[in-house]
């Protein structure tokens, strides 16, 4: 799974998404772009997807999924894969706005004049907000909007207010998309963040030592972390499987699949990292929840894993092929010539 | 760590799908779901007979043997949709997944000529020689032993748990050659054991739900000819691990449940709109995409000559657990609704997967021991 792109990525954001950053985002108030966005831009990656005829690089999001978990292993306080998915999704439109855009799984509350967005993955460090806004997707300003973020999950969701509504300019994506590619996105940065958290659980194991051994020398810490190995293969191939598209777009049904799946593996491994770490995990200071907070946080994000449980089942159960495996080894398991899945 | 990578078959593997296919769909019309249910351990000779014809059995084995000649892909194209289907396959399964590929590695020129054309005729079945009765998990202590008698050997010991080792017209036995007990994976060998020879006893076991697939076999002064041994003399361990590597990796270690499951969706498109039953549907088919997408990755790894044995144990313990789950998915979805009337065939075949589940996580190595497995491969142990 190595190529130039994630290489370049791996690169750049060891050297520029270091811990000190991820605690930043703790306050939970507005953050500006981080000296990492500049350098994600020049380089062109938030074009990596968009075609060619339109100024991209063309990646079709299969070839590009390497590189997207590499952004979730880091997990940089920015709509990173947010703003990739959503530029691509609008390159069709016009030119997409500039600056960093977070994608609301949810749809806003109107209230009068007012508008409210809750819980927008990243909203605090965004400068425009996709939501479906009265059965429309539109663009929002969220420079203008007050933010309203609860320490607990600060670092990803924020609560979002507008006083009085701006023009929010609506843009031709329906719905159901904008809820696939928030789905997409957090399948993505779950996988990065399951590699990430095993890799911190695997080393504190092998360092820790109690009755004058490493705890990993002990066999109930052993299968702990050897049932945390399988998540992490489903987690990131789940991963890959809400990534084979024959283009930039994601296939609805194995969005579906993955998020299905993902979400139910991101709060198992969170436990299991925390119960091998012991009260060092529960710390502020210690690195871990940096990663295992939003492992748990995507596992909601557009949806948890029984709503999208329940639309594959849907297609599945109205769908015409005969058997499971027909629908395994068809519909979700081959990509013929680049078609996309019926919607799930 | 690095995850496992997505792969996909070629199309001239997936070709042969829609045949297989077409062939189940009458071959199997008359069997009954509870049959259907046992799948790989049922043992159907005729059946098996009738795939071979087809050319079928032994897929991947080289055509101067009378095989297929074709791709590892190819052989797991047919494994998922005989074993989704409920094919009764057991007669044989082992021959076709382990034995014929042990013997390809290791065999003699002779072995090979002699024993894998009739495996591609359904001629030959075979069972695994591995666990004794003081040899489960701790398969180094084995204690049947062959001693070199002649231009031969003589064997006295016992298997276990053999897979229709009653109906199998051959064993590939771990045994021990050389030492004793203390000397663990030293000294140990595979035979090549003809089940009609004279001092060889066998007793079939009943399980749980009433069948008897699996039995207990007796060696007394049994004089095998010196081309009995298989591989090198001394070399049987690192050669049972190769073997079980073919065990591990294949993908009925997620279809075991694949009868209900159809069985569950077949009753749940009778309901249509139910929002309970499209969930439960929904979770077994992405988690079973997810595992299959597994166990796709571990073939073509297999398939471009590498040896995933880590991978193959991970992706066990996965699918068996999911394997298991689906048993527990329906029943808590049924359990949950009781103005439902699922049914009769679907209670029995949900009865019968349950209570025969805790075997998934046994067979081919328990789940303790593959995580063993797993956790030396972290560096752990």
């Amino acid at each position: 799974m190595d190529d130039v792109f994630q290489a370049a990525m791996e690169r750049l954001l060891n050297d520029h998404c270091p811990a000190a950053l991820l605690r930043e985002a703790d306050a939970g108030t507005r953050m500006p772009a981080p000296p990492l966005w500049q350098r994600v831009a020049d380089d062109g990656f938030l074009d990596m997807l968009v075609p060619q005829e339109r100024g991209g690089a063309g990646l079709g999001l299969a070839e590009a999924c390497p590189t997207l978990l590499a952004i979730g292993r880091h997990h940089p306080p920015v709509p990173l894969v947010q703003t990739l998915l959503a530029r691509t999704a609008l390159a069709s439109w016009g030119e997409p706005p500039a600056g960093r855009i977070a994608i609301a799984g949810s749809p806003a509350v109107a209230a009068g004049d007012a508008l409210s967005l809750p819980r927008v993955a990243f909203g605090a460090s965004a400068d425009w907000v996709l939501a479906e806004v009265a059965g429309r997707v539109a663009v929002l300003d969220a420079s203008r909007a007050r933010i309203d973020a609860d320490p607990a999950d600060g670092r990803v969701l924020a609560d979002m207010h507008w006083p009085a509504r701006a023009g929010e300019e609506p843009v031709p994506l329906d719905p159901d998309e904008l809820r696939r590619l928030a789905a997409l996105a957090s399948c993505c940065l779950m996988a990065g963040l399951s590699l990430r958290v095993f890799e911190i659980t695997l080393e504190y194991a092998g360092t820790r030592s109690q009755f004058g051994k490493p705890i990993a020398r002990f066999q109930a810490i052993q299968q702990q972390l050897a049932v945390m190995a399988e998540l992490v293969d489903a987690a990131c191939m789940s991963a890959q499987l809400a990534c084979q598209a024959g283009g930039p777009a994601p296939c609805a049904l194995r969005v579906a699949a993955a998020k299905a799946v993902a979400g139910g593996i991101a709060p198992r491994l969170a436990d299991a990292a925390h119960a091998v770490h012991g009260a060092m995990g529960i710390t502020w200071e210690y690195d871990l929840q940096l990663y295992s907070r939003p492992l748990r946080a995507w596992r909601l994000e557009a949806g948890g894993e029984g709503y999208w449980a329940q639309r594959l089942g849907r297609a599945l159960l109205d769908g015409a092929d005969a058997s499971i495996l027909a629908f395994l080894s068809g519909p979700l398991g081959r990509v013929p010539g680049g078609q996309d899945g019926a919607p799930a | 760590m690095q995850p496992p990578a997505i792969a996909s078959f070629s199309d001239s593997d997936e070709s042969l799908r829609a045949d297989v296919r077409e062939f189940l769909d009458s071959a199997l019309a008359s069997y009954t779901v509870e049959y259907r249910a046992r799948s790989w351990m049922q043992f159907d000779a005729d059946f098996s007979r009738s795939l071979a014809q087809r050319g079928w059995v032994g897929v991947s084995v080289p055509r101067e043997y009378g095989g297929g000649g074709r791709s590892m892909a190819a052989r797991f194209i047919l494994a998922e949709e005989l074993l989704a289907a409920g094919a009764p396959v057991g007669a044989h399964w082992v021959a076709d997944r382990q034995s014929a590929p042990v013997i390809l590695r290791y065999g003699t020129e002779e072995q090979k000529a002699f024993y894998l054309p009739r495996i591609c005729r359904a001629e030959a079945f075979f069972c695994i020689g591995m666990s004794e009765p003081g040899a489960g998990s701790d398969l180094a202590s084995v204690r049947t032993r062959a001693r070199p008698a002649g231009q031969g050997w003589v064997l006295n010991g016992g298997k276990i748990w053999t897979t229709y080792a009653h109906h199998a017209h051959y064993m590939i036995a771990l045994v021990r050659t050389s030492g004793g007990p203390e000397d663990r994976q030293a000294g140990l060998s595979q035979m090549l054991i003809d089940l009609k020879r004279p001092g060889v006893s066998i007793r079939p076991i009943r399980d749980l739900a009433g069948d008897s697939h699996f039995a207990e076999v007796f060696f007394e002064d049994v004089e095998l000819p010196a081309e009995s041994l298989l591989g090198r003399e001394g070399a049987g361990w690192e050669q049972v691990n190769a073997e079980l590597a073919f065990e591990r990796s294949g993908p009925e270690r997620i279809h075991s449940s694949m009868v209900l499951a159809q069985c569950w969706l077949d009753f749940c498109r009778t309901r249509p709109g139910d929002a309970d039953l499209q969930e439960s549907v929904g979770r077994i088919a992405a988690w079973l995409a997810v595992a299959r997408a597994l166990c796709m990755s571990v073939a073509a790894r297999l398939e471009r000559g590498e040896n995933p044995m880590l991978e193959a144990s991970r992706v066990k313990d996965l699918g068996t657990q999911i394997e298991q789950q689906i048993p527990q998915w329906i029943a808590a979805c049924l359990g949950r609704r009781p103005d439902i009337a699922a049914p009769p065939q679907l209670w029995r075949v949900l009865a019968y997967t349950e209570q025969i589940a805790p075997s998934f996580s046994l067979r081919g190595g328990t789940r303790e021991v593959l995580r063993g497995i797993i956790a030396r491969g972290l560096g752990l142990r």
